[in-house]
């Protein structure tokens, strides 16, 4: 794990433990009760400033003693450490699902979801079209079976126009 | 007692008849489906097919879904184990746990693990029930407010402290998922907080949709940074049933998860959620092995698994002997009693007999229902979910963001769980362990009601803290659960300086798994 960007993440995290502290402070302790609605929020808001603080000090004060910036990983592992890591595919599965669902209410599930499905499928590195095409459809007559036929869902299936 | 064992055996001999038996199979079977699928659970299936239930006598009903609650205790097992996706809370470090099998190609094994614990927690359970049912349902009465807020803190300092790394990032995660239930209707005065004007947020954003994108979709999300496919090897299950080694071996920690669940479901407030986390952490206490924790522990994930189906049992307590829902499943369960005219309460025994044999009739013959079917789906299950990993991640993507959205129709709840997935993702790249943030979700809103709620009780005096014993108690364990990272690294610290020098390491840095010692 790279030191710098955990150092960015907690301090992240403070700013927005302080915004967060602020806006509760808005709510004053109007009510005829001992704690009032803004108490929890700002006890959160100390906790978690406090939380960010530690990490941002713990790694400041190691911060000579570490001959590099990366440092013993505290993030969860990948599946297999065989394998190359793209950190971009995940931001791009993120794009999907939601050109997914801007598209859901538009032109209903049975054009969208294959749509959606071979696109991501095509993120995770398949090529071959059958198995794209056969996934999508495949994909596509189960969800419409569970959701609009046996959970009776009512969900948006062909484009409304 | 003879006649609650009565009710027992009337329950049971009730539930072997051809049309409730039939309703009971299709039940679980129900559970299991629904809850193999990411992003539902058998809740969803209870909710949607609750109307089919109006035309059923209530025995009938009640044997139904005691049949889904069962199935989909098992059926929750299947992704959690198969792909790392816990489908609630309450099986998350199984999912932890389980996936580690799973990867070494023990999946059908970590199956057959969950089919054991689950059929002996339900089972214990549900004669747990018939045994304790009014001695536990007068000690639930006297579970308060500050009870029930000592409870909620003890179950997310366990997930906080043993979720991840860093227990520091955990109890960060934690008081995060908290903050989120507070943007909406204040418990107390139902006036809106940190809406920004914004009428969507005034009413509170959706838990469900935010718990199941912090799991479900960061999970998913987290899966695509590398893209291969499984080795074919993996879909070969071998024997799924453990041996009676293993079994001797599993036999302590489901035990132990089954005592610990049975009685936090009896506790109103509680449920499967907080029961897991304790129960994983009580396992991991005891447990000469704590340093396989996280890396595919037995003791844990049959810790963990048995004390989330062990909850079914106790949850029916409050729901039946009190009429207060003991868990999500259960308030369903009451809707269906109050629609055909039945009053669960102190009286059910005299008044609606059969309701309460068919109770246990259902969770009874359901357990052993679901371990036939459970056994039968674990082979086409492992084979499913192996044969091609692009599919099987997009396509639970895709199902986990319809079931979001058939909830209420709702575009807004699929993007809040779409944020909510990222910064999930986010969190678990750099050790922040959402665990602990999903069970604030669930937790968080109790965690103040009771606070406020217990504090107007005693007119602002914080002394009830002190001098009631439960709450003593339960704090005392969750400040112990708090220390025990702290004074663990200590202890282990002064073993280091004191020990002799190790042999000669060097570093061997990975751009992106940290830095690995090598020994020379």
């Amino acid at each position: 794990m790279d030191r710098r960007a955990d150092l960015f993440v907690a301090v992240v995290i403070l700013v927005f433990s302080v915004l967060y502290f602020l806006a509760a402070t808005s709510y004053g302790d109007t009510s005829r009760e001992p704690l009032g609605e803004g108490s929890l929020p700002r006890a959160l808001a100390v906790i978690m400033a406090l939380g960010s603080g530690w990490v941002i000090f713990r790694r400041l004060s190691a911060w000579r003693r570490e001959w590099d910036h990366w440092v013993p990983s505290e993030v969860e592992q990948d599946d297999d450490p065989n394998f190359p890591v793209s950190p971009i595919r995940p931001l791009l599965m993120v794009g999907v699902a939601v050109g997914y669902v801007v598209m859901l209410p538009a032109i209903g599930i049975v054009v969208s979801t294959p749509l959606a499905v071979m696109a991501g499928m095509r993120l995770w590195g398949v090529r071959e079209w059958r198995i794209l095409l056969s996934v999508a459809v495949g994909l596509t007559a189960a969800i419409y079976g569970l959701f609009a036929g046996f959970l009776e869902v009512r969900l948006p299936l062909w484009p409304a126009f | 007692m003879d006649s609650l064992i009565g009710v027992a055996v009337n329950g049971v001999l009730a539930a072997i008849h051809p049309l409730p038996l039939a309703l009971i199979s299709l039940g679980v079977i129900i559970g299991i489906i629904v809850g193999a699928l990411p992003g539902l659970s058998a809740l969803t299936a209870m909710a949607v097919l609750t109307p089919i239930t109006f035309g059923m006598v209530p025995t009938n009903a009640v044997f139904f879904f005691m049949g889904i609650i069962v199935g989909g205790q098992f059926g929750n097992s299947l992704p959690a184990v198969l792909i790392g996706t816990p489908g609630t809370p309450a099986s998350i470090m199984s999912a932890v746990e389980g996936y580690e099998f799973q990867k070494r190609g023990e999946g059908g094994k970590a199956l057959g693990l969950s089919l054991v614990s689950s059929t002996v927690g339900q089972l214990l359970s549900g004669i747990g029930f018939v045994l304790l049912v009014i001695p536990l349902a007068d000690f639930s009465v006297q579970f308060l407010f500050p009870e029930i807020f000592a409870l909620s803190v003890l179950g997310l300092t366990t997930a906080a402290t043993l979720a991840g790394r860093n227990p520091v990032k955990g109890i960060v995660a934690a008081a995060f998922g908290i903050a989120l239930t507070t943007i909406g209707p204040d418990p107390v005065t139902s006036r809106p907080r940190f809406s920004f004007g914004y009428l969507q947020l005034e009413v509170g954003l959706d838990i469900v949709s935010m718990i199941v994108g912090i799991l479900v979709v960061s999970e998913l999300i987290h899966a695509a940074r590398q893209s291969f496919n499984w080795p074919a090897g993996q879909r070969a299950t071998g024997r799924i049933l453990p041996t009676l080694s293993e079994l001797k071996k599993a036999s302590g920690p489901m035990g132990l998860g089954t005592v610990i669940g049975f009685f936090i479901g009896a506790l109103p407030g509680a449920g499967a959620s907080v029961a897991h986390f304790v129960a994983y952490g009580q396992a991991k206490l005891f447990s000469r092995h704590p340093e396989r924790f996280g890396k595919g522990s037995m003791e844990g994930f049959v810790a963990g698994d048995a004390a989330n189906n062990a909850s079914s049992g106790g949850e029916l307590i409050p729901t039946l002997g009190l009429g207060i829902p003991g868990g999500p499943g259960m308030v369903l369960v009451l809707v269906v009693l109050l629609i055909h005219g039945i009053t669960p309460g102190p009286g059910l025994l005299q008044s609606a007999p059969g309701v309460l044999e068919a109770t246990v009739g259902g969770l009874l013959v359901g357990t052993v229902a679901m371990f036939v079917f459970g056994y039968l789906s674990i082979r086409p299950a492992v084979y499913l979910f192996s044969v091609s990993r692009p599919a099987v991640y997009v396509g639970a993507l895709v199902i986990s963001l319809i079931g979001i959205y058939s909830l209420r129709s709702s575009s807004f709840d699929v993007y809040v769980s779409l944020i909510a997935g990222t910064m999930g993702y986010f969190m678990r790249r750099y050790g922040y362990p959402v665990a602990p943030t999903a069970l604030a979700l669930i937790l968080g809103g109790l965690i103040e009601e009771n606070l406020r709620r217990g504090l107007v009780m005693t007119f602002g005096s914080f002394t009830v803290f002190f001098t009631r014993p439960a709450v003593v108690v339960i704090l005392a364990l969750s400040g112990v659960v708090l220390l025990q990272p702290a004074v663990t690294f200590y202890l282990r610290k002064r073993r280091r300086t004191t020990a002799p020098a190790a042999p000669h390491e060097s570093i061997d840095v990975s751009a992106d798994h940290g830095i690995r010692r090598k020994q020379r």
